[in-house]
């Protein structure tokens, strides 16, 4: 039986890597120097979709300074439709290429046409200047609803819908077709007492990670290749660039950097590919990074999507059926994320009647990637928002709404998946029972809203070693790249069976020839997965520890037991050895060993949570105040409670700004906000203190109950924020973001309609 | 129809070659509890819920009973049952599709067993539609 009371799990212990951090000492990817390296610039191109007519590059080549140049001809041109693991998704390996260099097309504003490394990053730069281009434009499709229409143009010639049913039988901008059918859905309007029907938009969003994309790569005489970048995936990074490089897995190292954010955006080998091939050219190592405008146009933002939602409900609240339509923007090449749209919207009720249809459509953008509970939050938008229609309609409350319907433990997701334990109830019982919820609001224009979250939650593989010092200390050689903490929660899990402090744990992330396979850090799973694959390292480790103890005690292997910390003889002879002695004197009882702990394949361990918001909306302006903010989640068990706070805090600040503010705006397939300074991301001076309340129902696989906590609470907040403006003024919000220009025009719109300026609720 | 193919799977699921000359030295008490194990092993029924698009191949019945310990045996006799339901489920270089997962008792096995993954007795097996975006190897739903 699981424990329940801990000694280091739960606890708030300083992270083993909080003095690089604070200190700036850390080296992060753009940090990295070799002896000898070369600075590389990307030419990317201008224009959004066009064929490549010619690239002239003799100017470039012949100034003084510029060590190497390639274009799309010094790839290998890859035919496979086999998709590539790319982290939180997979990507056709045809497509690969092209994200890192245009091949005969770009797709794209910021596609990468040619690169330069040089001595100094201004000769680079200078040497791109002077490469000439020479494009035939083609028409454009910069949005998900003008490219499915019949007579849109193709983006590529030879993509056809597929889906179960097949493979469509024309080329078409809509990649693929994901359906999920519960029941008779026509049947269950018919018996509906109410139904709501509305549509709901919402824009590209970036990621916004601080550290800018970057890799250096050296790329050695004998054919082997080292690359060193900040990524949430290395192995990924490995396989993309053996891929696109066409050279064995083998042969590649991907060394992991400190990593500056990654969201789900950090999984893809934009870069890497470049910048050692580049090496190859030049026979010295190259770094390449990115800046900001090219991180925007040139990476992977999450989708912009169009949604139609339908719910029928009866009068006492229960919901007896539901229809979705999801169309997500693939960007250029296939894999938005409306797969995770289309199970996550309506997943967290238990809807007799449903059907949901799904399309993934390809549109001159830069190619989508994972961000955050990828898919969730535009789907969450729009159920969310409903259902807090459907509570007013019924004159609910709008958590009692959510309570009567919500799944348990055994309901089925919208994909028939069962689910294991989950705390949704739970969850929505926080809510209802926290001072916030019942807080009197004060002011003209203010309002209060709530809405839920759901992820899945991955798990995946990781594997972990453990080695002993002499001092009696431990190392924890870990592959999960350190996003948001998870050295201290790696280091807790083994203090914990260990029955040592955290800090004589020493967990190291390191490269992919050093440890085995291990999944990237995403989809909520590395304390999870990876603190499994600790916890069972630490069983192994144990296991060979008590027959070490045997041999100092002059006993038994089977007669020691190990308690908190201590190997001692079951027989009652009283002699006892703390874990440090018998670390230390490894030597005398047969020398080193390693411990080993593999994942491979644990249960789901869902998340579940829930924003709820207090706004002030000023009417002649629209701009939205946030005045206070609860997140809720089932976490499961917060093995390292501050950070399981920072993750409920981050998401839901990336929420707020994806609610509030943040859009890639585009005019004939270009970015006009390609920067900071125009793509508004919310900072502290726009944010409350976020308050956390975390629940904790354990999951039903791993140790201590443990789930992901990473991504979930991004989902909710654009939806709480639409239902507390709805309260604060009277209108629905269904386009994202609600930024000061839409919620004015809302208003206005709501104004001439009903003769009034909608007053506070 | 079904009924008939599984009579005839049971008929040759019989007792494998050279088991009878292994077990020969083992006590008959042993043998009959080994032989009850083997059999339950080889008549498992599991059972498949099927995802709406493919349920034109199920006369449109979400749930379907098969026999199988690999998920490879699971495919083969839903195949049986159901044909045309390999050629949905499995690719022309004999890997899974792409843009499927399986889900068995509530672990996603594509990409890390495939086809070889274990299928437990009275196991549930989910076939979920998988776009690869925001989904992929770690959570591909």
């Amino acid at each position: 039986m699981a424990k329940t009371e801990y000694r280091a799990i739960g606890t708030r212990s300083i992270r083993p890597d909080g003095y690089g951090k604070v200190t700036g000492r850390d080296q992060y990817g753009p940090d990295v120097v070799l002896p000898g390296m070369l600075y590389a610039r990307v030419l990317r191109s201008p224009v959004p979709h066009a064929v490549i007519r010619s690239i002239d590059v003799s100017k470039a080549a012949a100034l003084e300074g510029v060590k190497a140049i390639v274009t799309g001809d010094d790839f290998p041109k890859i035919e496979s439709t086999e998709k590539i693991d790319s982290g939180e998704e997979s990507i056709e390996a045809r497509f690969m290429t092209a994200l890192a260099m245009a091949q005969e097309k770009v797709y794209y504003e910021g596609q990468p046409v040619a690169a330069v490394a040089a001595v100094s990053l201004s000769v680079a730069q200078e040497a791109i200047d002077l490469i000439e281009v020479e494009y035939e434009e083609l028409p454009v499709v910069d949005n998900v609803l003008d490219a499915m229409k019949d007579d849109a143009p193709l983006i590529h010639g030879d993509l056809y819908t597929e889906s179960l049913e097949g493979r469509g039988d024309k080329p078409t901008n809509i990649a693929g077709h994901v359906q999920h059918v519960r029941g008779d859905v026509d049947a269950g309007f018919a018996e509906s007492d109410i139904v709501l029907e509305r549509s709901f938009k919402t824009k590209m969003v970036h990621q916004g990670y601080i550290e800018p994309t970057n890799s250096t790569a050296y790329w050695a005489p004998d054919g082997k290749v080292t690359v060193w970048c900040s990524t949430q995936g290395p192995w990924d990074i490995r396989g993309q660039v053996a891929t696109i490089l066409q050279i064995p897995v083998g042969k590649i190292k991907v060394v992991p950097q400190e990593i500056g954010g990654g969201f789900g955006g950090k999984f893809t080998a934009y870069l890497d590919p470049v910048a050692a091939l580049l090496s190859k050219k030049s026979g010295r190592p190259v770094k390449a990074v990115m800046n900001r405008t090219e991180v925007f146009k040139a990476t992977g933002p999450s989708s912009g999507s169009y949604i139609e939602l339908k719910i029928g409900a009866m009068q006492d609240g229960t919901i007896v059926a539901a229809q979705a339509f999801l169309a997500f923007e693939a960007g250029a090449f296939p894999g938005s994320p409306v797969g995770g749209a289309s199970v996550t919207g309506l997943s967290p009720y238990a809807i007799p009647n449903l059907k949901i249809d799904g399309y993934d459509v390809v549109t001159n953008q830069p190619r989508s990637k994972a961000y955050r509970a990828p898919g969730g939050t535009q789907a969450a938008f729009a159920v969310e928002t409903l259902l807090d229609e459907l509570a007013e309609k019924l004159d609910m409350d709008p958590v009692d709404l959510r309570l009567k319907n919500a799944v348990e433990p055994g309901d089925r997701m919208v994909n028939g998946v069962p689910y294991p334990s989950i705390g949704f109830k739970e969850v929505l019982e926080a809510v209802k029972a926290h001072e916030h919820y019942r807080a009197p609001l004060e002011g003209r224009h203010v309002g209060r809203g709530v809405a839920a979250g759901f992820w899945m939650n991955g798990s995946g593989t990781s594997t972990v070693h453990l080695t002993f010092n002499p001092d009696g200390t431990v190392n924890l050689i870990e592959g999960s790249p350190d996003i948001g903490g998870s050295r201290a929660s790696m280091a807790l899990i083994a203090a914990e069976e260990l029955g040592l402090e955290p800090e004589e744990i020493r967990p190291t992330v390191t490269d992919t020839d050093s440890v085995g396979h291990n999944d990237g850090t995403g989809g909520s799973r590395v304390t999870y997965a990876t603190g499994t694959a600790v916890y069972r390292a630490c069983q192994n480790a144990i296991s060979e520890l008590k027959k070490r103890a045997a041999k100092l005690m002059d006993v038994d292997e089977g007669d020691v037991e190990f308690v908190k910390g201590r190997f001692s003889s079951k027989q009652g002879s009283g002699e006892s050895l703390d874990i440090r002695e018998v670390i230390r004197r490894l030597r005398e009882t047969g020398g080193p060993f390693e411990a080993q702990g593999v994942t491979a394949g644990l249960k789901m361990a869902p998340a579940f949570g829930v924003s709820l918001c207090d706004v002030a909306v000023d009417p002649e302006t629209g701009k939205v105040d946030i005045l206070r903010w609860t997140q809720f989640q089932d976490v499961g068990k917060a093995i390292h409670p501050s950070y399981a706070e920072g993750q409920l805090q981050g998401g839901a600040a990336q929420g707020i700004g994806w609610g509030l503010n943040e859009e890639y705006i585009y005019q004939e397939g270009r970015m006009l906000n390609a920067s900071f300074l125009d793509y508004r991301m919310p900072t502290f001076l726009d944010l409350p203190m976020i308050e956390t309340v975390m629940i904790e129902v354990p999951a039903s696989d791993g140790p201590y109950g443990v789930r992901g906590v990473g991504e979930v609470s991004i989902v909710p907040p654009p939806a709480a924020l639409a239902n507390a403006i709805y309260r604060a003024v009277g209108v629905r919000m269904q386009e994202l973001p609600m930024s000061p220009e839409r919620v004015w025009r809302k208003i206005n719109e709501s104004s001439a309609q009903n003769g009034v300026v909608p007053q506070a609720g | 129809m079904a009924q008939d193919q599984r009579k005839q799977r049971t008929k040759r699921s019989g007792s494998p070659s050279g088991l009878t000359a292994a077990v020969e030295t083992i006590n008959e008490q042993s043998l009959k509890v080994f032989l009850w194990m083997e059999g339950r092993r080889r008549n498992s029924m599991a059972t498949v819920v099927v995802p709406s698009m493919m349920r034109d191949l199920t006369d449109g019945a979400e749930f379907v009973t098969v026999e199988g310990s690999t998920l490879k045996e699971v495919v083969d006799d839903l195949d049986r049952r159901c044909p045309g339901m390999k050629d949905r489920l499995i690719g022309e270089d004999g890997k899974l599709q792409p843009h499927i997962a399986f889900f068995v008792d509530g672990v996603e096995v594509k990409g890390r067993h495939g086809l070889l993954a274990s299928v437990s007795e009275s196991a549930e097996i989910v076939i979920v539609p998988a776009l690869s975006g925001g989904s992929g190897r770690a959570l591909r739903l």
